[in-house]
């Protein structure tokens, strides 16, 4: 089995009950996996964060993961970590880096893409409390902004992955919001349902998901070239981009 | 441990909508609800809505830190610019701002010492805090939303189902004067309001690991809030009560921790380390 990594440092309390990142990958990739549909039904719009504006299988997989444990987890500064995931390992680049075999999730049926609006104000009612009472708030680091934010309102967004359907289920049934400006409530979501597809091909999987070039897998990817995109949580890493072929539907 | 709980506010004043201070109005216009997208029926239509933006300022942010600032005995010109809008408005970045090496665990230690900024989040002068616990959503309890308010909480759906939103939206004309010379120089402006009896379902879903003293600041905001929301509060709009709030986490957990914290907290607050050692909001 290919190993992955690096792993982020785990809370001692997770440790002394017996969990560890590679114990979680190894008996993950040992369990029987099948071809999943995963539906997220929506309650209120969701914002996709840009400028890679999906919200991924694996990456909510691995938030899961992260949370379920009975600990907090450390990340090094300024750095990233692998997470296992109950995902088909598909490939592992040369820093230990995976490719899961999962789809983004989009919007299944209707969907309306609208701009919405948060505001941000200095508080000027409350500028007594200060040491300085002058503040410019049209320009500067007080300025007020109205910013645009782009949402999504669907009622249900679907994805392919292959994976253990009941770990697939319990850790996505742990994620109430999804997308960013959750603390406002974008993104939330009612309830998850993870069902079996029957035949389910690797390449439908990979139809929806940028596949790095140096992955032989990418032989059999439709798409365009592109030189620098994410393809592994957490997709915002910069450091961890490549080049990668996106499907054309991306 | 339970991590959400729901309240529903209801409005014994028309609600009217809130923004005069930044300028994006036109005060000639009427001034409007924000409008959310949604699907109805197989329709995509945008309905007037509350911001949950707002809520959580409202409701939480300043509550929270008006009642702090009381118990620590913090008054008038005792605190930089920047923990101001920390406070208030989740703070701002500075120009040229470089997070420290160790942003992760200065967050961690100022979300620590201050359960309302691990509540609700903010950034100091060189970095954003880890996420902020709470989330907060909001449905008004309307036909609109009924079928969305059935996916989690059908005990509301019947409710939901007999009123529009459209039927609780009307408009206030108020006129004021601009002189004493004639009648004939009033100026009118009007805004949007949604009718007193409205309701909205509001539900609070807490980070997996928020220690107890964080959540238990959300119900002591609840309890301190003034019943205000919206604007025009000056001629009594937007007053509005909590309902079915049993459920909440104590609030005296939070008191306590501020009691038995207080000259930390206060301390980080008036030099700007935020209890760190660190001058983080100078």
């Amino acid at each position: 089995m290919r190993m992955i990594g690096p792993f982020p440092a785990m809370g001692r309390r997770a440790v002394d009950m017996g969990y560890s990142w590679a114990g979680m990958h190894h008996d993950w990739q040992q369990s029987d996996m099948t071809g999943l549909l995963v539906t997220a039904h929506m309650m209120t719009p969701y914002a996709p964060a840009m400028p890679h504006a999906d919200v991924h299988i694996d990456s909510l997989l691995t938030w899961a993961v992260m949370q379920s444990l009975p600990a907090p987890v450390f990340f090094p500064s300024h750095s990233a970590a692998v997470m296992p995931c109950p995902l088909r390992l598909l490939w592992v680049d040369g820093a230990g880096h995976p490719l899961w075999a999962s789809t983004p999730l989009l919007p299944a049926g209707d969907a309306i893409a609208a701009k919405e609006y948060w505001h941000k104000r200095y508080p000027s009612d409350r500028a007594e409390l200060s040491n300085k009472r002058a503040a410019n708030t049209s320009a500067g680091r007080w300025k007020e902004a109205r910013v645009p934010m782009g949402v999504v309102t669907t009622s249900k967004l679907t994805g392919l992955c292959i994976g253990v359907e009941f770990e697939v289920h319990r850790l996505l049934s742990t994620i109430t919001h999804i997308g960013k400006k959750t603390g406002t409530g974008y993104g939330r979501v009612a309830k998850w349902d993870v069902t079996p597809v029957g035949g389910l091909e690797l390449s439908q999987v990979l139809s929806g998901h940028p596949v790095p070039v140096d992955s032989p897998i990418a032989e059999n990817v439709t798409g365009y070239y592109k030189p620098s995109t994410g393809w592994t949580p957490p997709y915002w890493y910069a450091p961890w981009h490549s080049s990668c072929i996106v499907p054309s539907a991306q | 441990m339970n991590n959400r709980c729901t309240v529903v506010l209801e409005a014994v004043e028309p609600v009217a909508h809130g923004d005069t201070l930044s300028g994006i109005d036109n005060s000639t216009n009427v001034r409007l609800f924000m409008r959310s997208a949604i699907l109805y029926n197989g329709q995509g239509v945008r309905v007037p809505d509350l911001s949950e933006n707002a809520l959580r300022s409202v409701l939480f942010r300043r509550t929270l830190h008006d009642q702090l600032l009381r118990a620590l005995e913090i008054g008038q010109g005792q605190l930089s610019q920047a923990t101001l809008n920390l406070l208030y408005s989740g703070g701002s970045m500075a120009s040229g701002a470089q997070a420290p090496t160790n942003e992760i665990e200065l967050g961690h230690r100022v979300k620590d010492l201050y359960p309302s900024l691990d509540l609700l989040g903010g950034s100091v002068n060189d970095f954003i805090l880890p996420r902020s616990r709470l989330r907060v959503t909001c449905w008004p309890l309307v036909r609109e939303y009924a079928s969305l308010i059935s996916l989690l909480y059908p005990e509301y759906v019947a409710e939901s189902e007999k009123v529009s939103i459209y039927d609780l939206l009307s408009e206030e004309v108020r006129t004021r004067g601009t002189g004493d010379e004639s009648s004939g120089n009033q100026m009118l402006y009007q805004y949007e309001v949604l009718a007193a009896g409205a309701r909205f379902l509001v539900e609070l879903t807490f980070d997996e690991w928020t220690p107890e003293a964080t959540r238990s600041a959300a119900t002591c905001a609840l309890q301190s809030w003034d019943g205000f929301f919206g604007g025009q509060n000056r001629q009594g709009r937007g007053r509005m009560v909590l309902r079915d709030n049993e459920g909440l986490p104590d609030a005296n957990i939070y008191t306590e921790f501020v009691t038995g914290h207080a000259e930390a907290m206060k301390a980080g607050l008036l030099d700007g380390s935020l209890g760190t050692g660190r001058m983080l909001c100078v």
